[in-house]
Formats: structure tokens, C-alpha cells, sequence
């Protein structure tokens, strides 16, 4: 038991934390912990909880893409496109080109960062720009509604009283274990997140982890894109908006480290999880809906204050070093 | 054994903007051979362990052969391939990952990591060496020492057939040393060749089958380990000749104490040091790197914070809260890497001259330019510094010409004491003179001055006493007339 909770003080605090903070809203509110409501959390979350998979990765290989909320609203489009035209008849073919939309811009990013070794933050920050003007180029700022067809309904399909959308989260986050820790590609995303130097000298392809990373990012966006979609049966131009900030707070909350190299699965989940707790919670007790950006900043500044007094007394004696 | 070198280059040179740091370098390594590399610092052992590796490409001319055969271009990939391992002094590893998969990245290309082989074949390498450690820690838990070791288990897992240790022992408990000196042994056996790059010269007598001397960039002598004895080794590392001319204090000797520190500590970097220091004199402080001159440095100036200790200026207690008050109370410190710590690279020289006393270049409360351009063309002229030009950008001028202008940016902040950190470091030899002149004038003008230098011809030119410091102590102080090269280098050295 010892051996399996070592290093995961952070996820045990977030679960107390979440905890917490149910109690404290069933005290005010007992349909908080209600079944529907808890199903409502989960489907509600799904987007951004696959989304924030892509964002981890990113972020363990010590980048970071601001231009989430733009793929996700180029993905959405695309879809919507396709859906409105095929009048959703053709479900998974959807989804695959929602996916394939994503993975193309995720590349895009991929490539602007590992061959024009610019900072990903400036990158994305360009590629965010660029996509969503193209958006509203294209489409005028038009949104695309009234999706039908079995596609309008997938995402809501339900066994064991759960929805389809969050079984596919449950997947992502399965997949995403798999392929951080148990394939040779992602021991090597790792390796380079966590010293780029060595990894140069022992010949890992650093360009190749960032492709993938970001690759990763722009599939699960399509996909998240494609579930959202089918929830809410419109997609609009300006979708997304500030999404890439969530996703970055989930993974940070998570224990996620911005320099690179360390990731938490179960961490970012509970970040996404507290995240959508406290708005949900905010919500039924009737709280104004300004107290939950407060509440997530301070959230925000707390988790990562933990981490860096956790290493504080490591580094506040360092010494400069001497070659 | 065979009598054919398993690694050999000829005639190796190198050069970095226009300095040549290795001249025809010749050396040979056998089989299962401990060859040990020596020389001060900047002899030119770490280019020679680049070139060999592939990190740098040598001067036109210069040949290496593998096994007999020739490598037209050496690289980084290529060197790996063939089976030399450098283990660099700031064991470059992967700090997120567990001890075994550093021991094994890049062995297996398994597309589905396997972890039970990965574990195996780190556990077999720790074994082998007879090191207690388990693979499923992670590297950044484990300590210095710990880490050297999982990086050697690294090369033995790759079959190395060459190993360079780059001071290895630097960070070693003693116990660590003595189970270092047995895998070496054991690897020895196994016919394995060792690289051997020490300062410390029981280790390389301990060790070493055959001992290379470097010095200035040039190989001055490979023999058979036997050959040498320590005053003779030092002999060669250091040579005779004195480079500088002396530049003594001509002031009658001052009784102002200016300076003190009592029990100065820091673990691990220095352990109660105390000095006491006049007006007008020039202090050496000499030692190998790693021997804690320049965290005692930072400390005084309020870069890092001492464990104890107290410092005094002019008799009277000073607590430096960090550089800035340090500044204030007139403790100025030039560090040893001017590029990332002292420049203000994409600036003008003039506001790099300027950038520690702005209130002398502002009017009414502003930045004034003109000032600031004015106060730099005084000290362009008054130390030479060329070309005179206060607005050119700081990066644009020669190495010599840098140190100056950050030279005179203390000199701007009126110190009563000035440390400078290995002052002419990459600095070419007529600029060396210049600087020596300028300190010693500073010296003159009542300044205390500190000088930290690993070049000792240089210690022993500039100052009036000199200090030898060894594993965080002083372990030695002269005053500079009694001293000679090679009894400070034994002190430091050997203790």
C-alpha cells in the first residue's frame, strides 16, 4: 500500500480536497450528490477531461499549446460540416474526420516548434490567432445548428446509466496510461521532457516526441470537438474560448510540472474534476457565477504554491555550479 | 593484451575563436588500460574528452583512429557506436525517470516498453559492480555519488569498450571512492579502457597504469605510471616558467583591518573560513575548482546565504541581506562567467558600465543618457578599453575589453572591497596585463581587493599573500614573497 501511495501526496489531497468541498455543497445543497447530478458532472466534463490528456503530454515535453481553443473550434466546424451535409447519418466517419482535423493542426504546432525551435507558448499563441481568423473568415462568424441524426445522438448514449461520452473519456485516460508508461515512445517523451541535454547526447529524436505530443493534442481536440457536437447539436466559431487556460489549470492543479518530464494521469483527472465540482457546486447553491473564476485562480495559486514549497528547501541552498 | 591501441588520436588540434587550447595533441589508449589525464585547469583536458567524444569537431589535420581504423568525422552518435562512454562531471541523466530505464534509454527499441527486461539488465550492471540499489527509484532521489554510479552501470550495460570519467570522485564519500577505485578495477579486468580524469593525484597514483600530462594544450608527457612521482607530476602540470610580471603593493603596509569574516560556513560548499584583510591589499585566494572560493564569494556578497559566520568592514559588524545592500555597504564582486552572469548582453557598454549606480546618471529622477554616455567615455579612457566607442553594443567587443567594462562598473560603485572570479579567464595575454594593472591601481587606491584565480602564475604575480583553499577550508596562507608554484599547488593539491 505504502509503496503504491509514494510520491502521490498531491492526488491524495485533491480527493480530500474534492471531499471537502462535496460536503460542504451537500450540506447546502443535497441534490449535489445525487445520481443525476453526479452523471451530469462526469458528461459534463468529458470534452475538456480528453482534451486535458493532450495538454498533459504537451506539457511533459516542456511545451505548452495555447492554441487548444482554436483547433477545437476548427474541429467543431468540420464536423458540424460534414454532419449538416451527410444529415448525420454517418456517425463514426465524423468523429475519425473531426480526429484527423485535429491531429493535422496538432502537427502543424508540432512542426512550427521542433523545426523552427521557437517557443511553443509563441507559436501556439500565432497558430491560435490563425486558426480562429480562418474560422471566422470562412464561415463569417456563422454558426452551424439544428445537427440531427443518429450523430446528434451518440454522445448521449447510455449504458449503466452513463453516458457514452464519458466512457470515451474513461478510454482516453486508459489509452493515455498505456501510452506514457508502457510504450517505448512514451518513456521517450519523458525522457526528453525531462532532460533535454542528455536525451541530445544519447540520440533520442526530440522532434519526434513533439510530433506526437502534439499530435496527441489535436486528436483528442477533434474528438472532444466531435463529442461536443453531438451534446449540443451546434457548433459556432468562437466555441472553445478559453479553454486552453482550463486545461492548463487542470494538468498544473494536477501536479503536471510546466518545465517538463512529470505527468499525473489521475492528477489532471482531479483537477478536471475539482475544476467542474466547484462550478457545478457554484452553481446549485446559487452562488454568482463570478465566484468560480475566483475560486479557480485562487485553486490555481494554491496548487502551485504547494509544489514549489515542496521544493524549496532543496533549492534555497544551491550554489552556483562550477564546470 | 594486445599491444594495439584500442582508441588513438594524432595530432589533435583545437581552436576557439582565435585561442588555441589544444596544440598536436598525440594519444594513445590500450586495452584494458587506466590511462589517468592530468593538467591544471584550462590545460585542455575537457576539450580533448569532446573531440574524443564528438561533442566538438577537432582543427583541420587532426586524425582519430578506433581500432586501427580511421574516423574521418567523429560524432556524437558515432562515438556512442562504437562504444566510448563519457561520463561527464554533471552526469547528464534523466532525473523523472527511474534508475533503470537511465541505466538502459536507448538499448531497447521495444515499441511496447518491457519492463521486466529493463529492470533485468540494470539489476545485472548493479550487480556486477556489487552496488546495493534498486532500479525502481527514481534518479533524482538518490544521491550525487549514487548517480555516478548508475551512469558508469550505464556504460558497463552498453559494453563500452572505452569509459572517460571526468572527475568522478569530486562529489564521493570516501566509501563511494573506494567502491568507485574497485569497479574500475573490475572493468580493468574485463578489458574495458579507462579515461581517468582527476585533480587529485592519489587517485591517479592509486589507479592510473599510465599517466598523460597536459599542459597549456600541449601533451607534455605520457609514461608508465611508475615513472612519475607527485612533486614530479606537479612539476610538469604546472612548468617553470612565471608568465606575468610581479605587481606588488608599493603603499607602506596598512593596519586597517578592512575587511573580516569569522567562521564563515556553508555546507557543503566551505566550512569556517576566516580572513582578515587590509587596505591596499591584494588577496589570492587559489585552490582547485570545487575547493568553495566562489560560494565563499557569493556568500559575502549576499548571493547565497552562509550557514554562520560574521563579516565586518572597517571593525564594524555587516549583515548583507542580499547584493544590493551589499552593493551599498561597498562589497563588489566580478563573477567568473562573464557571459551569463555579468553582461548585459543588447545593451551599450555605456549602461553596462552604469548599471549598478544609476542615481550618478540621473536627472531629476530619469535616466539621462548623456550621462550616462559621459561617466563611460571617463572610464573607457581612464582603463583604455577599445574601441572607445561607450554606445556600442557590450557583446561586440573582445573578451579582454568585456571583463574591463564590467571592471568599471565596480569601480563605478566606489567598492571598499572587490572580489573578482577568475578575472581573465578567456582573456588574451595583453588584456591580462592590463587587468592585473588596473587591480593592483584599485589595491593603491585603498581598495581591498580578492582575487580568485586558478591560474596560478597569475595568484602569485598580482597578489601580496595568498590563501590556498582545499574541500571548503584554507588549508594554507603565504605571504607571496616567501611562496613558490609548487609548494601552493602541493598544499592545494596533496594537503
Amino acid at each position: 500500500m505504502r509503496r503504491v501511495l509514494r510520491g502521490k501526496s498531491r492526488e491524495i489531497i485533491l480527493i480530500l480536497v474534492l471531499v471537502a468541498i462535496g460536503a460542504v455543497v451537500r450540506s447546502i445543497m443535497p441534490s449535489f450528490l445525487s445520481k443525476i447530478n453526479i452523471v451530469n458532472i462526469l458528461y459534463g466534463n468529458a470534452v475538456l477531461g480528453i482534451m486535458a490528456m493532450g495538454m498533459m503530454m504537451v506539457l511533459v515535453t516542456g511545451n505548452v499549446d495555447v492554441s487548444a481553443g482554436g483547433q477545437y473550434a476548427v474541429c467543431g466546424m468540420v464536423v458540424a460540416m460534414f454532419v449538416r451535409a451527410t444529415g448525420g447519418l454517418y456517425t463514426v466517419p465524423a468523429i475519425l474526420i473531426g480526429m484527423a482535423t485535429g491531429l493535422v493542426l496538432g502537427l502543424f504546432n508540432g512542426i512550427l516548434v521542433s523545426k523552427l525551435r521557437i517557443p511553443a507558448i509563441v507559436v501556439t499563441l500565432g497558430t491560435l490567432n490563425i486558426m480562429r481568423g480562418t474560422l471566422n473568415l470562412i464561415t463569417s462568424g456563422n454558426w452551424i445548428d439544428g445537427l440531427k441524426g443518429p450523430f446528434s445522438k451518440f454522445a448521449n448514449i447510455r449504458w449503466m446509466s452513463l453516458p457514452l461520452a464519458v466512457y470515451i473519456w474513461l478510454f482516453v485516460l486508459l489509452f493515455t496510461y498505456f501510452l506514457l508508461y508502457r510504450t517505448g515512445m512514451g518513456r521517450d517523451i519523458l525522457a526528453v521532457g525531462g532532460n533535454k541535454v542528455a536525451a541530445r547526447r544519447i540520440g533520442l529524436n526530440e522532434s519526434k516526441a513533439y510530433l506526437v505530443a502534439f499530435g496527441y493534442m489535436g486528436m483528442l481536440t477533434g474528438l472532444s470537438a466531435a463529442i461536443a457536437c453531438s451534446k449540443l447539436k451546434i457548433a459556432q466559431p468562437s466555441n472553445g474560448t478559453g479553454y486552453e487556460m482550463q486545461l492548463i489549470a487542470a494538468c498544473v492543479i494536477g501536479g503536471t510540472a510546466f518545465s517538463g518530464g512529470i505527468a499525473s494521469i489521475l492528477g489532471t483527472l482531479l483537477g478536471i474534476l475539482l475544476l467542474g465540482v466547484i462550478d457545478n457546486g457554484l452553481v446549485l447553491s446559487k452562488v454568482p457565477v463570478y465566484w468560480q473564476e475566483l475560486t479557480t485562480g485562487v485553486i490555481i495559486i494554491l496548487a502551485v504554491a504547494s509544489g514549489v514549497l515542496k521544493n524549496f528547501g532543496r533549492r534555497a541552498k544551491g550554489g552556483t555550479r562550477h564546470a | 593484451m594486445a599491444s594495439n591501441p584500442v582508441l588513438e588520436i594524432r595530432n589533435i588540434g583545437k581552436t576557439y575563436s582565435g585561442i588555441k587550447v589544444l596544440s598536436d595533441v598525440d594519444f594513445a589508449l590500450m586495452p584494458g588500460e587506466v590511462h589517468a589525464l592530468v593538467g591544471e585547469n584550462g590545460a585542455g583536458k575537457s576539450t580533448m574528452i569532446k573531440i574524443i567524444a564528438g561533442v566538438e569537431p577537432p582543427d583541420e589535420g587532426g586524425e582519430i583512429y578506433f581500432e586501427g581504423e580511421r574516423i574521418p568525422r567523429m560524432t556524437a552518435h558515432k562515438s556512442v557506436s562504437l562504444g566510448i562512454s563519457v561520463i561527464y562531471q554533471d552526469i547528464s541523466l534523466f532525473p523523472n525517470l527511474t534508475i533503470a530505464e537511465n541505466i538502459c534509454k536507448g538499448m531497447f527499441n521495444d515499441r511496447i516498453v518491457r519492463w521486466r527486461k529493463i529492470r533485468k539488465k540494470a539489476q545485472d550492471a548493479l550487480d556486477m559492480m556489487n552496488v546495493d540499489l534498486d532500479p525502481g527509484q527514481r534518479f533524482d532521489e538518490i544521491t550525487i555519488g549514487k548517480k555516478q554510479l548508475v551512469a558508469i552501470a550505464r556504460a558497463v550495460t552498453f559494453n563500452a569498450k572505452v569509459i572517460v570519467m571526468d572527475e568522478p570522485t569530486a562529489a564521493l564519500s570516501s566509501t563511494e571512492v573506494e567502491m568507485l577505485y574497485g569497479i574500475v578495477r573490475k572493468l580493468k579486468e574485463r578489458g574495458v579502457s579507462v579515461i581517468y580524469i582527476s585533480h587529485k593525484l592519489e587517485e591517479v597514483f592509486a589507479l592510473a597504469d599510465r599517466i598523460s600530462v597536459l599542459r597549456d594544450g600541449f601533451m607534455v608527457k605520457t609514461a608508465p605510471a611508475g615513472e612519475f612521482d607527485q612533486r614530479t607530476l606537479i612539476n610538469l602540470m604546472v612548468g617553470r616558467e612565471l608568465r606575468f610580471v610581479p605587481m606588488r603593493n608599493e603603499e607602506p603596509e596598512s593596519d586597517e583591518v578592512l575587511f573580516e569574516v569569522k567562521g564563515f560556513s556553508l555546507a557543503p560548499h566551505f566550512e569556517d573560513v576566516s580572513i582578515r584583510a587590509k587596505k591596499h591589499e591584494i588577496v589570492g585566494l587559489t585552490g582547485l575548482v570545487g575547493a568553495g572560493r566562489s560560494e565563499w564569494a557569493q556568500s559575502v556578497f549576499g548571493l547565497l546565504r552562509p550557514d554562520r559566520g560574521e563579516l565586518y568592514i572597517h571593525g564594524k559588524r555587516v549583515r548583507v541581506r542580499d547584493t544590493n545592500d551589499a552593493i551599498l555597504k561597498g562589497i563588489c564582486y566580478l563573477p567568473e562567467d562573464r557571459r551569463s552572469q555579468g553582461l548585459f548582453q543588447g545593451n551599450s557598454m555605456a549602461r553596462n558600465i552604469c548599471a549598478v549606480s544609476l542615481k550618478k546618471v540621473l536627472s531629476h529622477g530619469l535616466l539621462d543618457r548623456s550621462k550616462e554616455v559621459s561617466v563611460a567615455r571617463n572610464y573607457i579612457e581612464k582603463v583604455s578599453i577599445r574601441p572607445n566607442l561607450p554606445e556600442i553594443l557590450v557583446e561586440s567587443l573582445s573578451g579582454g575589453n568585456q571583463q574591463k567594462a564590467l571592471i568599471c562598473r565596480w569601480l563605478n560603485a566606489d567598492p571598499k572591497v572587490l572580489i573578482v572570479d577568475e578575472p581573465t579567464s578567456g582573456v588574451d595575454v595583453g588584456a591580462k596585463l592590463e587587468i592585473h594593472r588596473l587591480l593592483r591601481e584599485l589595491a593603491k587606491s585603498g581598495v581591498c581587493v580578492f582575487l580568485i584565480s586558478s591560474d596560478l602564475s597569475e595568484v602569485l604575480a598580482l597578489s601580496d599573500r595568498i590563501l590556498v583553499m582545499r574541500q571548503g577550508r584554507i588549508v594554507h596562507e603565504v605571504r607571496t614573497l616567501e611562496a613558490t608554484q609548487d609548494d601552493i599547488l602541493s598544499k592545494g593539491l596533496l594537503g
